[in-house]
């Protein structure tokens, strides 16, 4: 497994094939853009709980199309972009209406102590703080580092970090109990 | 978002966030960490695959987005229609557009391209008005959204687009039905596109009710989005916006700048806090150009009554008049009760010579301009300035006043005094509309019979036989009189147009005999004129009801009729009919005359246009407002004329494009009464010359021709200049010769079509992609042969002036057959190469009338070969409809005979050819050109 991301050398030719449909046929199989690994990077940098499946087929509905406009773009940055881009799409999509975030919820929710509208509801509460309570959070309870370490990595106080924290497990804690389903 | 130590055991990590909480609670946390960390890791692995993503359901993705891009294209164009059709005081709140209009156009079309099947777009025609233009696009995002792919909050999108132009078209309390309906089908769900969307409705409310002056009702609204922030950079909504500038203008402590905060938000500046802007910082918005014109009057009647407070939103409105000691003194009023008592101590404090001479109404009076006092508006003095000039001070300084001047022609007489309980003043727009309708007041009439007159400079002695030089003018209203009906035996008439070089009214013509017991117009009657200037429609007046019989136009008239001609923005012009007999201005017959000339306005503006351009320019705009297809030019020069911004003119060489650009600036600011035109040529232009213009406050309007010949440093200095701002700079005006659609297509492709600018000139893309956001397209002559034989003798007639001034015309307006050779040529040199012969053929006549001969003659001479018939194998439709229209008889029916002898051929087959085409009538003639591009 690589360290860094970056899509196979000759990647631009699979952004060259014409219309959108076509690119998007091109880029599925074998993944050769790496998206995966590049949704799973920038989901984590941006410290988001999203279905990853789903984000990789936002970016690569919005890669074949900008593609098509466009043309195939000169710098990997701007895959990086799209991606980020998908991201929020599925954040301002919420987390209803389409399978796929369902499926990604179901699986969470099996053999969970917490009931599946009580994981939306928080995942839901989760995503709409700030980034810098989210990477707080995500740091000291999802990566599970120690508050020492993450404090100096991020720059902030241990207090303030983990005050950040406290207000997002707060929130997710309020969306459970307004769920009704703990 | 890795660590090197080891984790930390997720028991510890709630203890620790979570001291105080019940041991159930922390039970939950638990469990959501323990999940969440799971998901966590799950994202982490980039073993997964992708492979497993099902093609099917990418390629719905990519429909779905298709229709989202689709749908945010449409919104670009959609707003780009939408912000000139918005009030300038409105504060509706519209989406910032992505990229300027072409740039949108070219990526809707372009994804469209493979979505035509389902995703159906018909662009609206490049001269339809924005307002019918929004509309239509309305009708396609409606459509689009009912696809199967569109989701709710796309239809929902749709839905505050229809709410936006209800507002826009002041169906206030159908879009506020329409935004609730919103809000309630948007209760309950809370993801992230459902708030910006929530938000964005409320946002439209407000401004609803803020446009309503209702400030109570809009702060309620603004509660229901929850919190509001507390200072600008805490902006995330429109709606956060909107609360600031609402607690500001319900009398907060701290002027909020909210433009970086509108904007960040993703929207624009709407026009009601920009004029607010303008009021509390006059200092920092000094440079800014006043955007706004006065209200278009109605026609057919007066509006006499002043508004009250409740219209206005005030708490006094005071009406005063300057008596005949230039004293003002109390007319009407409507005033708080609590405040009734304290205005005549007011009168006497802050309105009376002797009083304080630094209130706001004295320095309003000296300045004869308006002044706007908002208290704690930045800048010293304002706060100072309230204390000082309002009416009760010790109940409490009102947030913000108003002293308007009235002006009849360029006397002050009278002054209009409002104060209000909040910021929330009337805008521009409205308060010229109320300083018209208190300039009708009756209050006023006592004026009549003292020494009013129009400023000389600009009305001039009526010595008229002298001013009537201008003899299309005269020869047109003489038209026009006679399509009346007057019994011009026993009355006279004199017709005021703005046609000076100062765009002020002046007399243009006069006629009748006035039972020969009339004298010469004198400066009496003018009142009567800036009566119907002021109230629109027509004023029946009797001379010798209050004595004032030198009140009237002519001397001896005892009954008179003043009719407003409206045109595009306001009175064009005014007829005076006068009679010697009493009771000779009777009601049907002033509405007759009123209705009449209202269906005529058009041929008097095109008239005036013309004059204008002539006297101004030299030139000249011939249009024949009768033609369908020139009527809806003269509307689309006025259309662009009203909406000041940046525009080229396209066309080939000889055209017109120059005389069109120059039309529209006449008809913007034909009341400036100043040479404000600059007229520059891009060949040869040095950034200078360019920086000179744009820096002279005296221009309006910089024409600048063939703007595909400009150097790349020229295009860098103009696109530096036009960065400014619209407001803050002359307007351009360009005109190019590439067709608009090849440009359309590609701005690198405009060398290879043929175009006339040098091939290779580097272009500057952001230049010509702004240009391009309001295009007009000229056509060439020959695509509109009707305009020839006008065009020609116009031509001749400016020619015949200068070569021999005094000698009559020798072009023979009878000349059929000179007409017909001249209709059926190519010209491929447009106007130019017609006025080469024109003038060639008048030269070889020596003073006799031109003579096909001596046309012929004159071709050959200036090296073209004349085209002896139109091909009529496949003839355009248009050329058939344009010799059927030039041809037509003064009853309205075609010609057929006359027009098969303009296209050369005999007229059996033209009438075959009238058949293939389906034209049978001067009725189908009229739909075809009406329909043809203009």
């Amino acid at each position: 497994m690589r360290d860094r991301w970056s899509p196979v050398p000759s990647w631009r030719r699979y952004l060259r094939v014409g219309q959108a449909e076509e690119i998007l046929r091109q880029i599925i199989p074998g993944d050769p853009l790496r998206l995966r690994f590049l949704a799973a990077a920038r989901i984590t940098a941006a410290a988001r709980l999203l279905d990853v499946d789903r984000v990789v087929v936002r970016a690569m509905a919005r890669i074949s199309h900008g593609a098509a406009l466009l043309g195939p773009p000169s710098s990997e940055q701007w895959l990086v972009e799209e991606m980020d881009q998908a991201i929020e799409d599925v954040v301002e999509d919420g987390l209803v209406g389409a399978d796929v975030s369902c499926s990604f919820l179901d699986a969470l929710a099996q053999g969970a102590e917490v009931k599946h509208e009580a994981l939306a509801r928080s995942c839901v509460a989760f995503n709409r703080r700030s980034r810098d309570e989210r990477v707080a959070f995500w740091s000291l309870m999802l990566a599970a580092e120690p508050l020492d370490e993450a404090s100096r990595r991020h720059g902030v106080s241990p207090t303030e970090l983990a005050q950040r924290s406290k207000r997002v497990l707060s929130a997710m804690l309020r969306a459970v109990a307004e769920s009704g389903a703990a | 978002m890795t660590s090197a130590s080891e984790p930390q055991p997720l028991e510890d990590a709630v203890d620790l966030l979570l001291p105080d909480a019940s041991s159930g609670e922390r039970e939950v946390a638990r469990g959501l960490a323990a999940t969440f960390r799971l998901a966590a890791i799950e994202t982490a692995d980039t073993r997964s695959p992708s492979t497993g993503i099902e093609p099917g359901l990418a390629l719905a993705a990519l429909r779905e987005h298709d229709l989202v891009e689709a749908l945010l294209g449409l919104q670009d164009l959609m707003i780009h229609h939408a912000a000139p059709c918005r009030g300038s005081s409105s504060f509706a709140v519209l989406p910032r557009p992505r990229a300027p209009y072409t740039e949108s156009l070219q990526s809707l079309l372009k994804l469209l391209g493979r979505r035509s099947a389902d995703l159906q777009f018909r662009l609206p025609a490049p001269e339809t008005p924005q307002r019918t233009a929004l509309q239509e696009l309305l009708e396609v995002m409606n459509a689009w959204v009912q696809h199967p792919e569109a989701r709710q909050g796309q239809v929902d999108q749709a839905r505050l687009w229809e709410a936006r132009c209800l507002h826009n078209d002041g169906e206030l309390s159908g879009s506020r039905e329409l935004l609730e309906e919103i809000l309630r089908g948007l209760a309950g769900a809370n993801d992230r596109g459902t708030r910006r969307l929530r938000a964005d409705v409320l946002a439209e409310l407000v401004s609803l009710h803020m446009d309503e002056g209702d400030l109570e009702q809009a702060k309620a609204t603004v509660a229901r989005g929850g919190p509001s922030p507390r200072q600008p950079a805490d902006v995330r909504w429109n709606l956060d916006a909107l609360a600031l500038a609402i607690e500001w203008l319900m009398g907060g402590a701290t002027f909020p700048a909210l433009d970086d905060a509108f904007v960040r938000s993703g929207f624009d500046v709407p026009g009601g806090w920009r004029e607010v802007l303008q009021r509390a910082e006059p200092q920092r918005t000094a440079a800014q150009r006043a955007p706004l014109q006065a209200e278009v009057n109605a026609t057919g009647g007066h509006r006499l009554s002043l508004p009250s407070r409740s219209e206005l939103g005030a708490q006094a409105v005071i009406f005063l008049v300057i008596d005949d000691q230039g004293r003002l003194r109390r007319g009407a009023a409507d005033v708080a009760p609590a405040l009734e008592g304290e205005v005549d101590r007011w009168l006497r404090r802050c309105c009376h010579a002797d009083g304080e001479s630094r209130s706001i109404p004295q320095a309003a009076l000296r300045e004869s301009a308006p002044v706007i006092v908002m208290s704690g508006a930045p800048g010293a003095g304002s706060d100072e300035s309230l204390q000082r000039s309002c009416i009760d001070a010790e109940r409490g300084c009102p947030k913000g006043v108003i002293a308007l001047p009235l002006e009849q022609g360029h006397e002050v007489v009278g002054l209009l005094w409002m104060e209000f309980a909040s910021r929330m003043l009337p805008g521009a727009a409205r308060l010229q509309s109320v300083a018209d309708q208190a300039v009708g007041h009756p209050l006023l009439r006592h004026r009549v019979g003292a020494a009013v007159r129009l400023a000389e400079e600009n009305v001039g002695p009526l010595a008229l036989e002298e001013q009537w030089v201008r003899t299309d003018l005269r020869r047109l209203w003489a038209e026009l009189v006679e399509e009346l009906a007057l019994k011009t035996a026993e009355r006279r008439w004199v017709a005021f147009q703005r046609v000076g070089s100062s765009g002020d009214l002046i007399p243009v013509a006069g006629g009748g005999a006035g039972g020969g017991r009339l004298g010469e117009p004198s400066n009496g009657g003018l009142w009567a004129i800036r009566r119907v200037l002021a109230g629109g429609g027509y004023l029946r007046y009797e001379g010798d009801q209050d004595g004032e019989r030198s009140s009237m136009l002519h001397p001896g008239a005892a009954a008179g009729v003043a009719v407003a001609v409206p045109g595009f923005s306001g009175v064009e012009a005014v007829l005076i009919i006068e009679s010697a007999r009493h009771g000779d201005s009777r009601e049907r017959d002033a509405a007759r005359w009123a209705k009449a000339l209202e269906g005529r306005s058009d041929v008097l503006q095109c008239g005036a246009l013309d004059h204008r351009d002539r006297v101004r320019k030299g030139g000249g705009l011939v249009l024949d407002s009768r033609a369908p297809d020139e009527l809806k030019r003269l509307t689309q020069i006025q259309v662009l004329a009203s909406n000041r911004t940046d525009l080229i003119i396209r066309g080939e060489a000889g055209s017109g494009r120059r005389t069109i650009a120059r039309a529209v600036h006449h008809a913007r600011h034909a009341r400036s009464g100043r040479d404000d035109l600059v007229q520059l040529s891009s060949f040869g232009l040095q950034p200078g010359d360019l920086e000179r213009a744009f820096s002279d406050d005296a221009v309006e309007t910089v024409v600048l021709t063939d703007v595909g010949r400009l150097s790349v440093d020229g295009q860098v200095t103009l696109a530096q200049l036009l960065g400014r701002g619209i407001q803050d700079r002359p307007r351009l005006v360009a005109t190019g010769s590439s067709p608009i659609a090849r440009e359309g297509a590609s701005f690198e492709d405009s060398d290879r079509a043929g175009a006339a600018e040098p091939p290779g000139l580097a272009r500057h893309p952001d230049l010509y992609r702004n240009l391009e956001r309001v295009a007009v397209l000229v056509p060439p002559l020959r695509h509109v042969r009707h305009r020839i034989p006008g065009l020609a003798r116009s031509l001749a007639a400016r020619w015949e002036r200068s070569a021999r001034p005094g000698v009559p015309m020798l072009w023979s307006e009878e000349s059929d057959e000179v007409e017909a050779v001249l209709w059926r040529q190519p010209w491929e040199g447009n106007a130019v190469e017609l006025e080469a012969v024109v003038r060639q053929a008048l030269l070889r006549a020596e003073g006799a009338a031109v003579g096909v001969a001596g046309l012929m003659a004159a071709f050959r001479d200036v090296g073209l070969t004349p085209v002896s018939r139109l091909s009529s194998r496949s003839p355009e439709v248009r050329d058939v409809a344009s010799a059927l229209w030039t041809t037509r008889t003064a009853t309205g029916r075609v010609n057929k005979t006359k027009a098969a002898t303009y296209c050369g051929w005999d007229p059996n087959t033209l009438t075959a050819r009238l058949r293939d085409m389906g034209i049978s009538d001067l009725g189908d003639v009229e739909r075809l050109l009406a329909d043809s591009p203009t």
